[in-house]
């Protein structure tokens, strides 16, 4: 039952536009993300190169090294952290929230849960088949990655750089299936369609957007005030006590740092705290939503 | 087709919303192979009583059995027993007609619901639309369907909810001449919701009359004609069980 609920999810999210219309947006964007993370290194290359050159007409011999000398290969796909963390999980989102609105607009609730089928075994398959999508995404994702790599670099990655990177596509998966919960939570307890869309979507933005600004975006922001070298930024005990508290819950942060651990290879420095901490808001937002679907009987009666 | 059999046993079913009582204490049987036509005007709680009974709604007190499955305990076992059309039936308007069955027939258990499928089709004669979307039917090929979806998997009680409500006369002639089928030829014993009192003269064999969440009248159909042989019509015959409620005492089936 619930795999039939699951396929039934993957099938028919193939026909729905604006779900293609994100995940082409997606996956060029991975594209790209290539190219401009090679053409960025080429370019400090180049410079450093011609550098390099007028020295040496010079006569210098402090030859400044290498930029890019101990950089991880996957560095020039640093890019993928910010397309995950704002359209992939927007595209979570729609994901999400469509599964079932699907069923509300198309008025079959009665018929389905007039079968031998419970109501904990729907909402798994959904959540089964939101899993299988995001997953294929993300195996797709990851083969762009891996070819474009290897086709502007010129040579294949080592089997431990496509492990790392194998696992960054494991933690966006996880990212982005956190967001897909939340459209699935809201298309579960929401009267509306819009209201089903329209929460989510403010959560994504509080996400990625209000929260890292009170929190790290802080510090650079004061930091990069020129107009006193000598000047400490202005550091308050409000806004440390907000960092403090905000920080561990700001889960696009918390990617950010777990995401560029990996492509920039300080695997040492790998964030537990904050890998745990996609779990902790993962697993009871899922529990809910199976209660809350559990409980919703008014919809079968009306 | 019919014996002695209770297929669908109800006891003081009460439902209420709030402070709106919609089934009070509901008494009904009904037996293997009939075709019993449960009428009452609009809210008289016909809906009410086929949502608990097909598990939908849980009732605020009472029991049911259908099959001898309970409906509070063994929803899951009762629901392969029990085919169900809803008033103003849905479908996934963007899936055709095949796709939509496979799915509903896999929810039913079919695994490999293909042949299944083009035999329902076959029985209720709906051949040649499979991979018609749903969204391009009419309103009584979507009956259809949705009596298909009801019978995928051989249920051996199936619940219509005002099945011909918005249907032409070719369209409640096409569904009559369906349930009569499914029921003298595949044995199912069908429950009927309607108002329309001309259907179930027709089709029924047994009919049950609610008012206000009480069953006020259960008859065989040709034992209703002779009590009521005055009466030209079945209409007569409601109207006059529907006046004479107020006159009887407050318990069930104050005409039997």
């Amino acid at each position: 039952m619930i795999t039939t609920i699951a396929l039934s999810e993957f099938q028919t999210l193939r026909k729905q536009k604006i779900f293609i219309l994100l995940l082409m947006i997606f996956l060029s964007m991975a594209l790209f993300s290539t190219y401009i993370g090679w053409s960025a290194k080429n370019t400090i290359l180049r410079i450093y190169d011609e550098i390099i050159k007028e020295m040496g007409t010079k006569d210098l011999n402090a030859v400044p090294s290498n930029p890019f000398l101990n950089t991880a290969p996957l560095s020039i796909l640093k890019n993928m952290v910010i397309y995950v963390e704002l359209i992939g999980s927007l595209l979570a989102i729609i994901i999400g929230s469509n599964s079932f609105i699907r069923e509300r607009r198309a008025g079959v609730s009665k018929i389905i849960f007039s079968k031998p089928i419970r109501r904990i075994e729907f909402v798994l398959g959904k959540m089964l088949g939101i899993f299988l999508v995001l997953t294929s995404i993300m195996g797709v994702t990851f083969a762009i990655s891996i070819f474009s790599v290897a086709l502007v670099s010129a040579h294949i990655l080592p089997f431990a750089e496509v492990l790392k990177l194998l696992f960054f596509y494991g933690v966006s998966l996880i990212y982005m299936f956190i967001f897909s919960m939340i459209g699935l939570y809201f298309s579960i307890v929401s009267k509306s369609e819009s209201m089903a869309f329209l929460i989510p979507i403010m959560i994504w933005i509080l996400i990625s957007f209000v929260m890292p600004q009170i929190t790290s975006a802080l510090d650079p922001a004061a930091l990069l005030n020129p107009t006193n070298i000598q000047a400490t930024f202005p550091q308050s005990h409000f806004f440390t006590t907000v960092q403090t508290i905000i920080h561990p819950f700001s889960i696009s942060e918390n990617y950010q740092i777990i995401g560029k651990s990996l492509l920039e290879g300080n695997v040492n420095e790998f964030p537990m705290r904050s890998s745990l901490l996609f779990l902790v808001i993962l697993i009871p937002g899922c529990l809910h939503a199976m209660y809350k679907y559990n409980a919703c009987e008014e919809e079968m009666s009306e | 087709m019919e014996n002695d059999t209770v297929i669908i046993d109800v006891h003081s079913l009460t439902e209420k919303y709030k402070d709106v009582v919609a089934l009070d204490g509901l008494n009904l049987q009904v037996h293997r192979g009939e075709v019993f036509g449960f009428l009452g005007h609009n809210g008289a709680g016909k809906t009410t009583t086929v949502n608990i009974l097909t598990t939908l709604l849980t009732p605020s007190s009472g029991s049911a059995s259908i099959c001898g499955f309970d409906i509070l305990k063994e929803g899951q076992k009762l629901r392969k027993k029990i085919g169900y059309l809803p008033e103003n039936v849905k479908f996934y308007e963007d899936l055709t007609l095949f796709e939509n069955l496979r799915f509903f027939a896999k929810l039913s258990g079919i695994k490999k619901p293909e042949n299944k499928i083009i035999e329902t089709l076959e029985f209720i004669d709906f051949v040649g639309f499979e991979n018609k979307k749903i969204g391009e039917f009419s309103k009584g090929m979507r009956q259809r369907v949705g009596i298909a979806q009801a019978i995928l998997h051989d249920p051996e009680v199936l619940f219509l909810d005002e099945p011909t409500s918005g249907l032409d006369p070719l369209g409640i002639k096409n569904l009559r001449e369906i349930i009569t089928h499914l029921n003298q030829e595949k044995g199912i014993t069908i429950f009927m919701n309607t108002h329309l009192l001309s259907e179930v003269s027709k089709t029924c064999t047994t009919i049950g009359v609610l008012n206000h969440g009480h069953l006020i009248y259960k008859d065989t159909m040709e034992n209703t004609m002779k009590k009521f042989k005055d009466e030209v019509s079945l209409e007569e015959i409601y109207l006059d069980i529907d006046l004479k409620k107020d006159e009887c005492c407050d318990n069930d089936n104050c005409f039997e």
